[in-house]
């Protein structure tokens, strides 16, 4: 076959899809234990060490992550650490992504409430036990729904890695439809479509867990 | 005189459940009538089928020459003749009293602005809350707040007036001042009220007539004196007993 | 640093000026789209509805920068609408998906009373949704809609792009010019942050203000 989906095609674009799903994959693995850990210390109140995170928070929050993926891949460099696009894409999106998490395990512990606690404290556990044991595994389940929506908006972020040349779907995408005008339409079509595809089952599942949790 | 509303078998389901049987029931235009049974009978669902909040599945309900089951009707039209009084007031949140009583009548009857607000103001003292005009509803206590639906509903001029347990989410000492308010409506105008309440002494002292309902169908259909003093089922008799004990 | 900023505070200046231009005409326009949206999700027919809810799930779930790329690289072709409206095209479709979402939840959570209480009071279905429900809905969809205004202005970046010559656009020309990467991108975070932090302000201070009228 040839056209916009000739074999080499259809497999060039594939292998995109590979790249997408596989920094997303350590991007939601990364940006989640570490954005839990964040989430933690930020509900747990640390003196001084809390603030801090607070403002380090607030502000990669606040950010454009595409300033954070430019600056992760062009001025870190400078500072000794070289990174290639991949791991570039990685290590900003997991940054990036983990204050997000943060923020949504942090409103989720704040649900569980205080009740809890003096519950768990009562029996006699510990504040690190009531934490692990009780909390947390509440506050996890609570966060399952807005977790998956941040998910997907990690899945199409990826995108964004297009700009520092990191050969993901858009990427991709971009170099068949420079072989050809023609190709452009279809190709569109095509990455809408499965990003949608991957994207949508997520926000499925997300409603499933929001049903099953209420 | 003819009927306003008329309920010809009237059946209405939720879904599987049927929550209304077999309705037969005319009202004559300025009847003043009570609606009593325990609850989940199915007041509040056959006050509704009146102006069509709920539709009804068998049967017909005419109400002042419209046929509400019918889809061709115009329910905007019929509501605009067919007031309702809620137990939870439902008044616009984002609206102060003044605002609350003039909306429908300037969207829906192009009142002009002046003659909105006069007629509005004449309301506002007839519930006795001319002082609360500008406030919000949340600012008000309950009772004032069920005066100013009864005013809101007031000022469409309906021909009809529905009241859903008015009195039954306030505080006992706000009951007095919403029921003498629909007493003034009672005797004062020749609207056609139809009240579902709990208050037997306001039912016996307004009322021409009291319907029983129970478990989706009326039991009786009486004048108010013949009811009271001779209430013709158990049922009634045993209802009665444990309103009045309460 | 500071010499970046005395250097190219033209360039800096204009690509401020941009984002917030982009992020202004796209948060007036993503919030027509989206309340329309949220209506039509809403409404009574079965249809509307069903446009409403594909129109939101789809932008919802592809990215900012294919809705971008298209309308630079496939719509341009036939319209010439360069970079900025491209960029802030796809910011409108995009985030006016979001916001459907907040306002439906917002209106969800209007009291079905007042819906009732106006239809009882002889207002149409469509006079009752815009005096009383949606104006109540707006104010329950504050916090989250004020959200998104900052994932708005986070997303403009998107014009960098497609030549949009916003502040990001402008960061990579004077970083690519100066070779300094690392105190340019400084120097422009610093200047997002000053933007999302006055959209956080002002949200906040709208929320106060509706927290303490009376309303509930
Ligand atoms: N929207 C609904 N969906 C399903 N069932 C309903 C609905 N509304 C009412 N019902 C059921 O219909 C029956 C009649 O309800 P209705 O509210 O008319 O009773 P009621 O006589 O007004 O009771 P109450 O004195 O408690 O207000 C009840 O069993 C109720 O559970
Ligand atoms: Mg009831």
């Amino acid at each position: 076959m040839s056209g916009a989906f000739s074999t080499s095609n259809v497999q060039y674009l594939l292998k995109g899809l590979g790249v997408t799903v596989g920094v997303s994959i350590i991007s939601i693995i990364i940006s989640f234990i570490a954005g839990s850990v964040l989430g933690i210390i930020l509900y747990e109140k640390v003196p001084y060490f809390t603030k801090t995170v607070r403002l380090i928070v607030n502000t990669i929050r606040n950010l454009p992550l595409l300033l954070i993926i430019f600056f992760t891949y062009f001025a870190l460099p400078k500072l000794g650490v070289e990174l290639n696009a991949f791991s570039a894409t990685v290590f900003a999106m997991s940054v990036f992504e983990a204050t997000m998490v943060a923020e949504i395990i942090r409103g989720g512990l704040l649900s569980v409430g205080i009740g809890q606690t003096e519950g768990a404290l009562s029996t006699g556990m510990n504040k690190v036990q009531t934490l692990w044991y009780i909390i947390l595994p509440q506050a996890l389940k609570r966060s399952i729904p807005p977790l998956i929506s941040q998910f997907i908006s990690l899945v199409k972020d990826t995108s964004l890695a297009t700009a520092i040349v990191l050969p993901e779907l858009m990427f991709r995408s971009q170099v068949i439809y420079g072989q050809n005008p023609k190709y452009m339409v279809p190709m569109f079509i095509t990455i809408a479509a499965l990003y949608f595809v991957v994207n949508y089952s997520l926000s499925l599942l997300a409603k499933w867990f929001d049903k099953r949790l209420v | 005189m003819s009927a306003i509303i008329k309920f010809k078998d009237v059946d209405k389901y939720y879904g599987d459940f049927h929550a209304l049987h077999d309705i037969n029931l005319e009202i004559d235009a300025g009847e003043t009538v009570v609606l009593i049974g325990p609850s989940g009978s199915g007041k509040s669902t056959l006050l509704r089928t009146i102006n069509g909040l709920e539709t009804i599945q068998k049967g017909s309900l005419v109400v002042d020459g419209a046929d509400v089951s019918s889809s061709q009707t115009n329910l905007n039209q019929l509501r605009t003749d067919v007031g309702m009084v809620f137990q939870h007031f439902n008044l616009y949140n984002n609206k102060t009293i003044l605002e609350n009583i003039m909306l429908a009548p300037r969207l829906v009857l192009k009142r002009k602005p002046e003659e909105n607000e006069k007629i509005a103001q004449q309301l506002l003292k007839r519930v006795d809350l001319s002082d609360q005009a500008p406030k919000y509803p949340a600012q008000l206590s309950g009772g004032q707040q069920q005066r100013i639906a009864i005013a809101r509903s007031l000022a469409m001029d309906p021909k009809v007036l529905l009241f859903d347990e008015p009195t039954s989410a306030l505080d006992p000492e706000m009951v007095g001042s919403v029921l003498s308010v629909m007493r003034d409506i009672a005797k004062n105008s020749d609207m056609t009220m139809l009240v579902v309440t709990h208050e037997m002494e306001f039912a016996q002292a307004v009322a021409d007539r009291v319907i029983f309902m129970a478990d989706g169908r009326i039991m009786e259909d009486e004048h108010t004196d013949t009811f009271f003093a001779h209430p013709k089922s158990e049922r009634a008799r045993k209802f009665l007993s444990q309103v009045e004990h309460h | 640093m500071i010499d970046i900023f005395t250097q190219n505070w033209q360039t800096i200046l204009n690509g401020f000026w941009v984002t917030i231009l982009s992020s202004v005409i796209g948060l007036v326009g993503s919030l027509l789209l989206g309340t329309i949206f949220a209506l039509l999700e809403l409404a009574p027919s079965r249809s509307l509805r069903i446009i409403g809810t594909a129109f939101v799930e789809f932008f919802r779930n592809i990215p900012l920068l294919v809705i971008t790329m298209f309308f630079y690289v496939v719509v341009s072709s036939s319209f010439k609408i360069g970079g900025f409206w491209s960029g802030t095209i796809g910011l409108i479709l995009y985030t006016s998906a979001f916001i459907a979402e907040c306002l439906r939840g917002g209106i969800a959570s209007v009291d079905a009373g007042q819906m009732e209480g106006a239809r009882s009071n002889g207002l149409t279905y469509t006079q009752a949704m815009t005096h009383i429900v949606l104006p109540q809905g707006f104010r329950l969809a504050i916090p989250s809609l004020g959200n998104q205004f900052i994932n708005l202005v986070k997303n403009s970046s998107i014009l960098s792009f497609v030549a949009g010559f916003d502040l990001m656009y402008q960061a990579n020309v004077i970083s690519g010019a100066n070779l300094d990467p690392f105190n340019t991108y400084i120097i422009v975070g610093i200047l997002y942050l000053l933007i999302t932090a006055s959209v956080s302000w002002v949200v906040k201070r709208l929320e106060n203000r509706i927290g303490k009228e009376v309303i509930r």
